[in-house]
């Protein structure tokens, strides 16, 4: 028996939400911002709502066995820039994973866009690093 | 006697025993009946608050610059707004040598409270977690910041109705059949002035300096308040305003404070969907122009711009704009010093970007 993979936001190193079917992710260690979109949008909204990872690219290999490679490799790159950790409990998803009704609507896109251009505000410790009269995010001169 | 509080003059407050004095603050305010304070119910932003307070003129004042919503679809709780002197109550004297604001956030939190640090003598703005309440506690209701008024409640409003995907922010606002854009800009930047020539020239709006910004879908901007601002030379750019206004009293700005349907009739709008946000600059050009700001530079004008009033911002009001830039385009718009082409400009923008 293969025992099923679970993820979940890495917090508190991530923040990350659904923005009219946008997932826009940080990395607050990193500094680095990310895009999902299309597919690679509900494989994240399947992972973060508690359907294993096997859940998921089951479809996708399904329908085409590329689709499940490509999956894989977004799967592994959310992990490695830290936006994504394995869950120590997971609540389990209901229903289907919602990956199916994406290809069904002709959305295979499995891309995943990285940026940097924001690095000094999202790596901006908002309690440790501030000039305490003004807040988050105006940076001491010291930190 | 409970922890924090003496008799006679102002009790001493410091980090250990700021939750207590909260404690009793809001134990006082839970068993003081509506009918020893003034009271008007209120739907902010599509919640239901009740706001009380110790002073009938303040809270008609309050009440008639907030911008009621349609029929509340949550409870938005309770907003105290006391004076210890009018309630022969003790006021708070905080009296922490520790000038720091993340050590009094988690005596705070710890305590279950969120507050504003109290930078000014005697003022303490708090929620309690638990019942989500709200006061504002003052030794004397002319205590009250002179700014307050402009913006009444506007940051237990904003903790009310604060979600990951809604804030009110510190910007303007125009539109027109429903559709808008969003104008944002440090004080002096011309966010009033932009709004006040748009409102002259037909546009509608949700407000001029604090709206409601809601992304759970398409985003959208929503009236808080009924009150524009403008300095005396921006009324008199308008033709005719002035005489429309009649005479006003200067806020501490110098500013006329007004209600926009006594200047422009019928020109508050309901929710505006919005299609580009705008960060005017005065330039006093032959016309207007407009360039396309890139994300990260917009995103660093806006972090400032839109939450620079609000203490104790976080990574995830960061995330909060970072999703919006996505999701809208954001031009600097150099203003010409003609209202009518300002307004005509923005009406071009906003039918430009209604799809």
């Amino acid at each position: 028996m293969v025992e099923a993979t679970y993820l979940t936001v890495a917090v508190p190193n991530c923040v990350a939400d659904d923005f009219g079917g946008e997932i826009v992710a940080l990395n607050l260690d990193t500094g680095f911002y990310f895009s999902l979109r299309d597919l690679a949008a509900a494989v994240w909204r399947d992972l973060a709502a508690g359907h294993s990872v096997e859940s998921v690219l089951g479809p996708l290999g399904a329908q085409a066995p590329h689709l499940a490679e490509d999956a894989t490799r977004l799967i592994d790159r959310i992990q490695s820039e830290g936006l994504m950790q394995p869950a120590v409990a997971v609540v389990l998803a209901e229903g289907d994973p919602s990956v199916a009704t994406f290809i069904a609507g002709g959305m295979t896109s499995l891309v995943i866009d990285s940026y940097d251009d924001l690095r000094d505000l999202v790596m901006t410790d908002p309690i440790h690093e501030v000039v305490e009269e003004v807040g988050w995010p105006v940076r001491r001169e010291d930190a | 006697m409970p922890a924090g509080v003496v008799a006679g003059a102002a009790s001493r407050v410091d980090n250990g025993s700021l939750g207590a004095f909260f404690d009793r603050l809001f134990e006082r305010l839970d068993t003081t009946p509506d009918d020893r304070l003034h009271v008007a119910d209120l739907s902010l932003g599509g919640a239901s608050f009740k706001l009380r307070c110790s002073n009938r003129e303040v809270l008609k004042q309050y009440s008639d610059r907030l911008a009621p919503s349609g029929a509340a679809t949550a409870p938005g709780g309770r907003i105290d707004i006391i004076a210890a002197a009018d309630m022969g109550w003790t006021a708070g004297q905080w009296a922490e040598p520790d000038w720091k604001m993340h050590h009094y956030d988690e005596s705070a939190a710890l305590g279950g409270y969120l507050a504003t640090y109290p930078y000014f003598d005697r003022q303490w703005i708090v929620r309690q977690r638990r019942s989500g309440n709200a006061a504002y506690f003052l030794d004397r209701m002319e205590d009250l910041l002179p700014w307050d008024s402009g913006a009444p409640v506007r940051v237990p409003l904003n903790w009310a109705l604060h979600t990951a995907k809604r804030r009110m922010v510190h910007a303007g606002s125009l539109g027109v059949d429903g559709h808008g854009v969003l104008i944002a800009g440090p004080g002096g930047a011309g966010k009033s002035g932009t709004t006040l020539a748009g409102l002259a020239g037909g546009l509608q709006t949700v407000g001029d300096d604090y709206v409601l910004l809601d992304q759970h879908e398409h985003p959208t901007v929503s009236p808080l308040y009924r009150l524009l601002k403008q300095d005396a030379a921006g009324i008199a750019r308008i033709p005719g305003l002035g005489d429309r206004l009649g005479a006003l009293t200067p806020n501490w700005q110098g500013k006329f404070e007004f209600d926009p349907d006594i200047a422009f009739p019928g020109c508050v709008a309901g929710p505006l969907r919005l299609g580009a946000i705008l960060l005017p600059a005065v330039a006093m050009q032959a016309r207007s122009t407009l360039e396309r700001v890139p994300r990260a530079e917009a995103v660093r004008y806006l972090v400032d711009a839109l939450f620079g009033e609000f203490q104790s911002r976080s990574a995830e009001d960061l995330l909060f704009l970072t999703g919006l830039s996505m999701r809208l385009p954001i031009y600097r718009m150099r203003l010409s010093a003609d209202p009518a082409e300002i307004a005509a400009t923005v009406r071009t923008v906003i039918g430009d970007h209604s799809s």
